[in-house]
């Protein structure tokens, strides 16, 4: 109903806030859109909130060096919603974010704070694991990279340690032949199954596949089997429901709750895989 | 910490808690209260404001987070008192009703406008899927934003239509929304007085326990806490009582001491708790915010009891009994017609279909929960109560007489203005009483506002009634008899009005608009461990309606005809009226056929071959759904009322004074929430008059008002039966003008003629001629009055109507199913009405988007839903889907006009009638989609999982069907 007390501090500067993150029971907040209702539900209660707003260098997109681009961990959805950018790039991640939530909560929400949230239906965590996303993330004990493959380890678990901070986000070059597929939770707007593919193509034929799944299982990850049944394959219509039809072979967790049952999340991701598939092979 | 930021240009500093939300600065530090608290969890968008320019739910931002910012509220949205292009949109598009949600949908349309100035009406759409209203249907919301974009765009708006000449039938712009807009009207939330308490309700965990101890110790001790209340200190509050007391069967209500009327459930639960939700204590503080802190601190010690939520497992045996009064848990077994004569008929058939429906339990789950400030005036020694609650009188005199004990002199209840109710407001629930009381106990105001997991689990509830229907007919399509055995869920306690809905709403409504030679309706009425469950909008006739239209349509199938042929076959012609359905209704006037024939063209209906062809190679499958309907509306008849069982008159009631100004003020007993009777009602006194309908004000909503008694407004009797009142009151202050003119004139009273305002002697309109405001005027004066005249220029109307009156209609749904998912979508929907005469059509226009927006939840997204523990899964907007703007097509209206005889003003009702038909016509979509399947029902909520669940069983049914042939 209202959050509970707690301290609140508004570091000028990420070592700042991951010194203060190492207090008991301290939060980072970024945009606060999944942070806050949790806390006036009771689901949070921090001792100590770090507001990471001050922190303006780590908004924004820049293209990488190497390659690819890098996006400010603090870049809200809307900023990302309407990136040519990424509309270019990056069609998976696009088509995630503008298909989540509303325009309202899209203004505040940012990609660092949901990939961090981890929820086990988050849109972006699909689109950064098709994507091939790696997390750069800095802590008590200095920086470090976390490939996305490796960053979602569990139901609303990551690999984030005590005190790290998600600061940015890096995508490689190739991205472009990506998509996502959603099915609404008609209640919550969150995926009742998302479906985020990326495909790599040479000499007609799939060289490169990564085909990532959100709201079905218990936490967002890759479909290796799926994945494996496309690579080295000419990108038929015939050999993506093949692909697809791995879903049933891999050994998931699909959920049952309120909103559907794990038969039914399953059948969606199957048809998803197979509709995302079909924009991009 | 202290926050410094500016606030619609006015610059504000604040020290506030790190954990203050920032929807809970802006109203409650700064009394910006047009920024709405909805639901706290960022589902609703009624708290949406802009923060730096772009659209936030301030529910989701803490005030801290917003330092060194630049809000701007709904408030800030007018420049100079003058509305905004968008608001002026808005009114003049009809797009408010209730108003809550308004300002929610003005922000998140001026942050639109801001990314995209000339958006698409999907995309408009699209832009309010974080905004939630049950009542508009969000359809003239579109409109008005569509109206806004193109003005701020110059685009030219069309040329409005040339007004009507009369009044009466004009659409004119309602008088309510100006204020709304600019987020002044206060609702019940939105009041405070100087002193106030803040209230928190703690609610029963379990679904049925015994309770062995409360101990409220540490939480008496915390920050804030005035007092906490418990069972032991109410004293002798007597419970809730019950005023629906069947006569004609037996009936097993609680207890009630008053030795009166029957009981309900206690004010707070002593030692026994029925549901999750039931009321335990009630925690008294400084802030709002200290009463919920208190609240986790009060230890209950329960000792959990065996829990019973289905209505038919609640009868059988063995089953967890709720009350001893109840034997099996039955509150009343009732039947209409006679069974003996129906199951012969059947017997004799050549056709019979038998179907079991469960029309689901929803909730209304309104944007704006229930709430109220109570009020002990020491000096007056009265009490007076603010609240959101339909039936004020009725209310008034319950809580007055059953359950305080108190003189009905010293209660006074106001209605301010409030939110959506879809009827979920229009009860005695315990908050209201027990407030009061503790007002007068600590001396101070004591305001309570619900939440959204209370509102789950502590107001009334709707629906949930299963019903194993059975119809037979001849082969070429006529009916010959109907059945239906019932079992309506009534939860844990009964509402006041608990046996009405199964029993006269469901039951005499079970044959809907056809001619059947005999019917029979039986219905078990049964308690379970569940929150309490009463009407909500288009109650019982929702429940009859869906069961006998699914079944017309089962039985066109079975005997290959079209559904449409079969409706047309067996509809009560038109020369039949009145007409007696057999089960206790009288139709008093109507045309069904020429409403169904209408919207069989509006659709297109004979010629969607091609459009089926083309979804099949899209990977859908499109069906077409008809709903037609006839509704009981206009309560009422207060002697049939009675025989019903309601103790309680139901007749209508207006005031109306011709002030000595000349001004007319019109003072109803009805309750506006949403319809505009402030509007509608000047209209009828206005065209009576032959007035401008500016002169014209209306009272309601406040039991101190001159009127007698009013009934309120529900099951759309409004118009029918008070706006009936007010023309007769207006036609007595005429018959009193004429009377004191020929007076004056020296005439006979047979040649003096009111018109247009005028009171004039026939051979000398433009000599012998008084006006309105003069004969007002004189008559105040009083110096020279025909004996016998009483001073002053005021009438009171009583109408008793002498039966209902029965709108009805013809809904067509068009939905495409999708192949692979299941999932439906409804691609057009056609509604063609008959409300009678209609008084301002853009009105009913409005209420019938919000009876179909609320129809498409039930077929398609809303079930409230306990487990086996009574716990209730669906407490949030995240769990309750509920339609949203983008998921609805426009609908596309229509009417015919056929006038009640029933009442002078030719009306039916229209409030919540137009519900009924939606959800049969959808799911009558979905099946005829899925026919060749062989796939004959799916309970509601149709939801994408139950149709692919469907399709995978008649597909694998199709393939051992093949295999056994071979």
């Amino acid at each position: 109903m209202y959050p509970k007390p707690f301290d609140y501090v508004m570091p000028a500067t990420l070592d700042e806030a991951i010194q203060k993150l190492q207090q008991d029971k301290a939060m980072a907040l970024a945009g606060g859109s999944g942070l806050v209702p949790a806390m006036s539900l009771g689901r949070a209660a921090p001792a100590l909130l770090v507001d990471l707003r001050q922190l303006a260098d780590l908004a924004g997109l820049a293209p990488r060096p190497e390659g690819g681009w890098r996006i400010g961990a603090l870049t809200t959805y809307a900023t990302l919603a309407t990136s040519q950018t990424l509309q270019e790039n990056y069609p998976a991640l696009a088509e995630a974010i503008q298909g989540l939530s509303d325009p309202a909560v899209r203004n505040r929400a940012t990609l660092g704070g949901a990939l961090a949230e981890a929820h086990p239906a988050s849109d972006v965590a699909a689109a950064v694991l098709a994507l091939k996303a790696t997390l750069q993330v800095r802590g008590p004990a200095g920086a470090r990279a976390i490939p996305a493959a490796e960053f979602f380890t569990g139901p609303g678990q990551t690999a984030l340690k005590a005190a790290e901070i998600i600061y940015a986000v890096d995508l490689p070059a190739a991205g472009k032949a990506s998509a996502y597929e959603k099915f609404k939770n008609p209640a919550s707007g969150y995926a009742l199954c998302g479906v985020a593919v990326c495909l790599e193509k040479a000499g007609g034929k799939i060289v490169g596949a990564q085909v990532a799944l959100t709201g079905a299982a218990d936490y967002p990850q890759r479909l290796a089997d799926v994945e494996a049944a496309l690579v080295g394959q000419v990108p038929t219509a015939a050999r993506v429901s093949v692909a697809a039809a791995q879903i049933g072979a891999a050994r998931l967790n699909f959920v049952t709750d309120l909103a559907a049952s794990a038969a039914y999340r399953a059948h969606l991701a199957e048809v998803l895989v197979k509709r995302a598939l079909a924009r991009v092979a | 910490m202290k926050i410094s930021l500016k606030v619609n240009g006015q610059p504000h500093s604040a020290d506030v808690e790190p954990r203050l939300l920032l929807v809970d600065f802006l109203r409650d530090t700064l009394g910006l209260t047009g920024t709405k608290r909805g639901c706290e969890t960022g589902e609703c968008g009624a708290c949406t404001i802009l923060l730096n320019g772009k659209a936030v739910k301030s529910c989701l931002t803490l005030a801290v987070q917003a330092e060194g910012g630049e809000i701007t509220t709904v408030e800030g949205l007018a420049q100079d008192g003058q509305l905004s292009v968008l608001q002026e949109a808005f009114w003049e598009n009809h797009a408010v009703q209730d108003g809550f949600s308004t300002p929610g949908l003005l922000m998140a349309a001026a942050d639109l406008f801001k990314r995209n100035p000339r958006p698409t009406e999907a995309e408009v759409r699209a832009a309010l899927d974080g905004n939630l209203d049950r009542i508009t249907g969000y359809q003239n919301v579109v409109r008005a934003i569509l109206a806004a974009a193109d003005k701020l765009n110059g685009v030219a708006a069309q040329p409005a239509e040339a007004p009507p000449a009369s009044i009466m039938g004009a659409s004119i712009k309602t008088k309510e929304p100006p204020a709304l807009l600019r987020g002044e009207t206060q609702f019940v939330g939105d009041i405070s007085f100087p002193k106030q308490l803040h209230a928190a309700v703690l609610r029963s965990a379990y679904a049925h326990a015994a309770i062995k101890s409360i101990d409220t110790s540490a939480a008496a001790a915390m920050p804030g806490v005035a007092r906490i209340f418990t069972a032991v200190d109410i004293g002798a509050m007597m419970p809730l009582p019950v005023v629906w007391v069947p006569q004609d069967v037996q009936s097993h209500f609680p207890p009630h001491p008053s030795g009166i009327v029957p009981g309900s459930q206690p004010i707070l639960a002593k030692d026994r708790v029925r549901y999750v939700g039931e009321q335990l204590a009630v925690v008294v503080a400084e802030t709002r915010q200290q009463a919920f802190d208190a609240l986790d601190a009060i230890k209950v010690e329960y000792e959990p009891l065996p829990t019973v939520v289905d209505a038919e497992a609640a009868l059988k045996e063995g089953a967890p009994q709720l009350h001893e009064a109840a034997p099996n848990n039955l509150l009343a077994l009732a039947s209409y017609g006679d069974k003996a004569v129906v199951d012969e008929a059947i017997g004799k058939s050549e056709v019979v279909v038998k179907q079991r429906f469960h029309n689901q339990r929803m909730m209304a789950n309104t944007v704006e929960t229930r709430g109220c400030v109570a009020n002990y005036d020491l000096k007056t020694e009265e009490y007076t109560l603010w609240t959101n609650v339909q039936p004020l009188y009725p209310v008034r005199l319950l809580i007055s007489q059953y359950v305080l004990g108190i003189p009905y002199n010293k209660l006074r209840i106001v209605a301010p203005f409030f939110g959506e109710s879809l009827g979920s407001k229009g009860y005695l629930n315990a908050e209201y009483p027990i407030m009061l009381f503790i007002s007068r106990q600590l001396g101070r105001p004591v305001k309570w506002v619900d939440t959204r997991e209370g509102l789950a689990r502590s107001t009334t509830q709707g629906r949930d009634q299963v019903e194993y229907m059975t119809l037979a007919g001849t082969k070429d399509g006529r009916i010959t008899a109907l059945s239906c055995t019932a079992y309506s869920n009534v939860g844990a306690y009964p509402v006041i009005n608990a046996p009405g809905q199964p029993r006269t709403l469901i039951g005499r409504s079970i044959p809907g608009a056809y001619m059947i030679p005999s019917t029979f309706y039986e219905v078990n009425i049964v308690y379970t461990n569940t929150v309490p469950v009463g009407p909500l909008r288009g109650s019982g006739r929702a429940e009859a309606t869906f069961a006998i239209e699914r079944m017309i349509d089962l039985y066109a199938r079975e005997i290959g005809l079209d559904p449409a042929e079969v409706r047309r076959k067996n509809m009560v012609p038109p020369d039949k009226f009145p007409y007696d359905n057999g089960v206790g209704f009288t139709y008093d006037s109507g045309n069904y056929p020429a409403a169904l024939q209408k919207a069989l063209e509006k659709m297109d209906y004979a010629n969607l071959a091609a459009r089926k062809a083309d979804a099949r190679r899209r990977g859908k499958r499109l069906g077409v759904g008809i709903g037609s309907y006839v509704a009981v509306a206009g309560v009422g008849p207060s002697g049939v009322m009675g025989k019903e069982g309601l103790v309680s008159g139901t007749w209508g009631s207006a005031s109306v004074h011709v002030q000595p100004s000349g001004e007319v003020l019109v003072t109803t007993g009805a309750q506006p929430h949403g319809q505009s009777q402030g509007t509608t009602f000047a209209q009828i006194a206005a065209q009576e008059l032959g007035i401008p309908v500016e002169y014209v004000s209306v009272h309601h909503s406040d039991t101190s008002s001159a009127l007698y008694y009013g009934q309120g407004s529900y099951g759309s009797r409004s118009l029918s039966v008070e706006g009936t009142a007010v023309q007769m009151a207006v036609q007595k202050i005429k018959a009193k003008a004429c009377k004191f003119a020929a007076y004056l004139f020296k005439a006979s009273e047979e040649h003096i003629k009111f018109e247009n305002g005028k009171v004039f002697l026939v051979f000398a309109p433009d000599k012998a001629v008084l006006t309105l405001q003069q004969v007002a005027f004189m008559t105040w004066l009083a110096w020279d009055l025909p004996e016998g005249m009483d001073p002053g220029l005021e009438a009171t109307a009583y109408f008793n109507p002498t039966n209902f009156n029965f709108p009805f209609g013809t809904h067509i749904a068009l939905v495409e199913v999708d192949e692979e998912t299941g999932k439906v979508e409804v691609v057009r929907y056609v509604a063609v009405d008959d409300f009678g005469n209609v008084v301002n059509p853009a009105v009913v226009e409005g209420q019938t988007h919000g009876n179909i927006a609320l129809g498409i939840g039930q077929a398609l997204y809303e079930q409230v839903v306990y487990d086996p523990q009574g716990q209730i899964l669906t407490d949030s907007y995240a769990t309750y889907a509920l339609p949203k703007a983008s998921a609805l097509p426009t609908f596309e209206l229509d009417r015919t006009v056929t006038p009640s005889p029933t009442n002078s003003l030719g009306a039916k009702g229209a409030g919540d009638v137009s519900n009924p038909p939606v959800a049969p016509a959808i799911v009558n979509a979905i099946c005829d989609a899925l026919a060749d399947l062989g796939i004959k029902h799916i309970d509601m909520p149709v939801t994408p999982e139950k149709v692919w669940q469907a399709m995978q069983t008649a597909k694998s049914e199709e393939v051992s069907d093949v295999s056994q042939a071979i």
